[in-house]
C-alpha cells in the first residue's frame, strides 16, 4: 500500500501546476479587463426625492439610482446638481464600500443632515435614512 | 460574472490538493490505514472555506489571491509536517486556525489604516522592547539566543519587532516625498538619521542574539524602503557598503559567522561536522528527482532541523523538485498581488506599510531557500506558511490582513 504514493506524487505535482496556471490565466484577465472590476453583490438602492425645496431641477417622487459613486453638490461636474445657495460646490459624497453605501460630508459649508442629525464626516446610510442637503430631503429607497 | 466562476474553479483545485495529499497519507500510514490523517484534511478544508467565505462575502474589495496562494502554501506545508511528524502538525494546525482568525480579525476590526501613520514614536519604543526583550530574557536555543517561553509555548520577540520596525519606518519616511522636495541633501540627511539609528540598535541587538538571518532581513527591508520613499540609488549603494563593513566586521568578531562561511565555501569538506545539515540537505533534494520520492517513501528525518527550516528540502525530496519550483512560483505570486496593493493605495504611510510587509516576506522565503540548497549561508530563519512555528504563522498572517486590508482601502472610493 505504501507504493501508491508513487503514483500519486504525479497527481499532486499536476495539481498544483493547474493552479497555478489557472491563477496566472484569471490575474491576466483580469489586467486586460481593467483595474476596477465590482463585485457581484451590490444592492440597488437609490434616492427618492421627498421635497425638492429651491432646487427647480428636481421633481418630487423622482429617484436617482445608487451605482458606485454620487457626488452631489452644485458645481457642473457632480452627478446630482443643486442649485440653491445652500448647497456649496461639492457637498457631499454617496459611495460603496464593500456591501455598503457610505455618506460622506466633504466639508460643506451648512452641513448634511441624516435623518435630521449633522453627519460629521463618514456614515452608512441604510434603507429608510432621510439625506437633507440644502433645501432638499431625499429618502434612501432599496 | 466569470470571476466568481473562475475563482471557484480555483478554489476547487485547492480542495482537491488537499484531498489527495491526505489521502495519500491515509493509505501509507504506520500498521493501516490512517484515519487521522483524512480528518485532518477535512479540517483544513473548511477552515480555508470558511475563510474564503468570510472575505469573499463581506469583504469583495479586496484582493482575493491573497488568501488563496498563502492557503495552497499552507496546506503543502501541513500535509509535509504530518508526514514528518504527527504532533507537530496537531499544533501547526491550530497555529493555522489561530493565524487565520488573525487574518479575519485585522480586516475586521482595523479601521482605515492611514490614520495609523501617526503614531511613530509608540512603534519606535515596541520595536526596542521587543528587540531588548530577547537578549535579556531569552534562551540560547539552537545557537542562537532569542526565544523566550512563557506559559510552555516558545516565541521569538523579534520576529514580531520586525512588524513594529516596518510600522516605525514606514511612519517615519513617509513625508520625505512630499516635505523635502526642493530642499538641500544636508536635511534630506539628517532627516533620515532618526530612523537610522533605529535600524542600527535592531540590528546591533540581532547580531547579539546571534540571529543572523533575521538581522539580514531587517536590513533588506530598511534598504528596499529607504530606496522607495527616497528614490534616490545613492542610498542604496551606500546601504551595500554599510552591510559588506557590517559583515567583514561580524565576520572578525564572531566565531559563528566564521563558521557558516566556512561551510558555505565548501560543504562536503566538513560533511561530517559543522557542515552535516547543508550536505544532508542537498543530498536530500538531489535523491527527490524531479518527481519526488512519493511522499512516505524518501528519507527527510535524516536532515537535521528538518520540521522548520529545512522543510524545502523535505519537500524537494519527497514530491520532487517540481514541487519545490511550484512552491517558488506561488511565493513569487503571493508577492506579485502583494506589491500590487501599494501602487492603488491613496496614502504614503499605507503604501510604504505595504511594501514594508511584502518585501519582508519575499525576502525571507529567497533566504531561507538560497540557504537551503546553499547558495548562500545559512541562517536560522523560517520559510512563512509552511514552516513549524507558531510566531512565524501568525506574523505572516497578521502582515497579509493587513495587505489585504490596505488593498481594500486602495480599491474604494474614498
Amino acid at each position: 500500500m505504501a507504493k501508491i504514493s508513487l503514483i500519486m506524487r504525479f497527481a499532486i505535482i499536476a495539481i498544483i501546476y493547474i493552479i497555478i496556471i489557472f491563477a496566472l490565466k484569471i490575474m491576466y484577465k483580469d489586467i486586460k479587463g481593467g483595474a476596477k472590476q465590482k463585485p457581484i453583490i451590490r444592492k440597488s438602492m437609490g434616492l427618492e426625492v421627498m421635497e425638492r425645496g429651491e432646487n427647480f431641477n428636481l421633481r418630487v417622487g423622482a429617484v436617482i439610482p445608487l451605482n458606485d459613486e454620487l457626488t452631489i453638490g452644485r458645481k457642473g461636474d457632480n452627478l446630482l446638481i443643486l442649485g440653491d445657495k445652500y448647497v456649496s460646490s461639492q457637498h457631499a459624497k454617496i459611495y460603496l464600500k464593500n456591501t455598503d453605501y457610505i455618506l460622506q460630508d466633504l466639508r460643506s459649508t451648512n452641513g448634511t443632515l441624516k435623518n435630521n442629525k449633522k453627519v460629521s464626516d463618514k456614515v452608512s446610510i441604510k434603507k429608510g435614512d432621510e439625506i437633507k442637503i440644502g433645501t432638499s430631503t431625499f429618502k434612501v429607497i432599496g | 460574472m466569470e470571476n466568481i466562476k473562475e475563482e471557484r474553479k480555483l478554489l476547487r483545485y485547492t480542495y482537491l490538493l488537499c484531498i489527495v495529499l491526505f489521502f495519500n497519507m491515509y493509505f501509507i500510514g504506520k500498521n493501516s490505514f490512517d484515519n487521522g490523517a483524512l480528518i485532518m484534511g477535512a479540517v483544513i478544508c473548511l477552515i480555508f472555506a470558511y475563510s474564503h467565505f468570510i472575505i469573499r462575502r463581506f469583504f469583495p474589495d479586496g484582493d482575493k489571491y491573497i488568501l488563496l496562494f498563502s492557503n495552497v502554501l499552507a496546506v503543502i506545508g501541513l500535509g509535509m509536517l504530518y508526514r514528518l511528524n504527527s504532533p507537530n502538525a496537531l499544533k501547526q494546525l491550530i497555529m493555522y486556525a489561530i493565524g487565520i482568525t488573525v487574518f479575519i480579525l485585522v480586516v475586521v476590526l482595523f479601521p482605515s489604516l492611514a490614520k495609523f501613520g501617526k503614531y511613530k514614536y509608540f512603534y519606535m519604543i515596541c520595536t526596542i522592547i521587543l528587540m531588548a526583550a530577547g537578549s535579556i530574557l531569552g534562551k540560547a536555543t539552537y545557537g542562537s539566543r532569542n526565544w523566550i517561553s512563557i506559559a510552555g509555548f516558545t516565541f521569538q520577540p523579534t520576529e514580531f519587532a520586525k512588524l513594529s520596525l516596518v510600522a516605525y519606518l514606514a511612519a517615519s519616511l513617509q513625508f520625505y516625498g512630499k516635505n523635502f522636495q526642493g530642499k538641500s541633501e544636508k536635511i534630506k540627511i539628517k532627516a533620515l538619521i532618526e530612523p537610522g539609528i533605529v535600524v542600527m540598535l535592531s540590528l546591533g541587538f540581532m547580531v547579539i542574539q546571534k540571529d543572523l538571518g533575521s538581522a539580514l532581513l531587517f536590513f533588506a527591508i530598511s534598504i528596499t524602503m529607504l530606496y522607495i520613499a527616497t528614490s534616490n540609488f545613492k542610498y542604496v549603494l551606500v546601504g551595500l557598503g554599510l552591510f559588506i563593513i557590517g559583515a567583514f566586521i561580524s565576520y572578525q568578531l564572531f566565531p559563528h559567522v566564521r563558521i557558516r562561511f566556512m561551510i558555505w565555501g565548501n560543504p562536503w569538506k566538513y560533511a561530517t561536522g559543522d557542515g552535516m545539515q547543508i550536505v544532508q540537505s542537498l543530498i536530500s533534494i538531489a535523491s527527490g528527482g524531479l518527481f519526488g520520492t512519493g511522499i512516505g517513501l524518501g528519507f527527510p528525518k535524516m536532515v537535521p532541523v528538518v520540521n522548520s527550516d529545512f522543510i524545502f528540502a523535505a519537500i524537494c525530496e519527497e514530491m520532487g523538485l517540481l514541487m519545490g519550483f511550484a512552491m517558488l512560483i506561488l511565493y513569487f505570486l503571493l508577492f506579485y498581488r502583494c506589491m500590487r496593493v501599494p501602487v492603488y493605495s491613496k496614502d504614503n504611510f499605507t503604501r510604504l506599510l505595504a511594501i514594508g510587509y511584502s518585501t519582508m516576506i519575499a525576502a525571507q522565503v529567497l533566504v531561507i531557500v538560497g540557504g537551503v540548497v546553499g547558495a548562500i549561508p545559512l541562517t536560522g530563519i523560517t520559510l512563512p506558511l509552511v514552516s513549524y512555528g507558531g510566531s512565524s504563522m501568525i506574523i505572516t498572517f497578521f502582515s497579509l490582513g493587513i495587505l489585504q486590508k490596505i488593498s481594500e482601502d486602495g480599491q474604494s472610493y474614498e
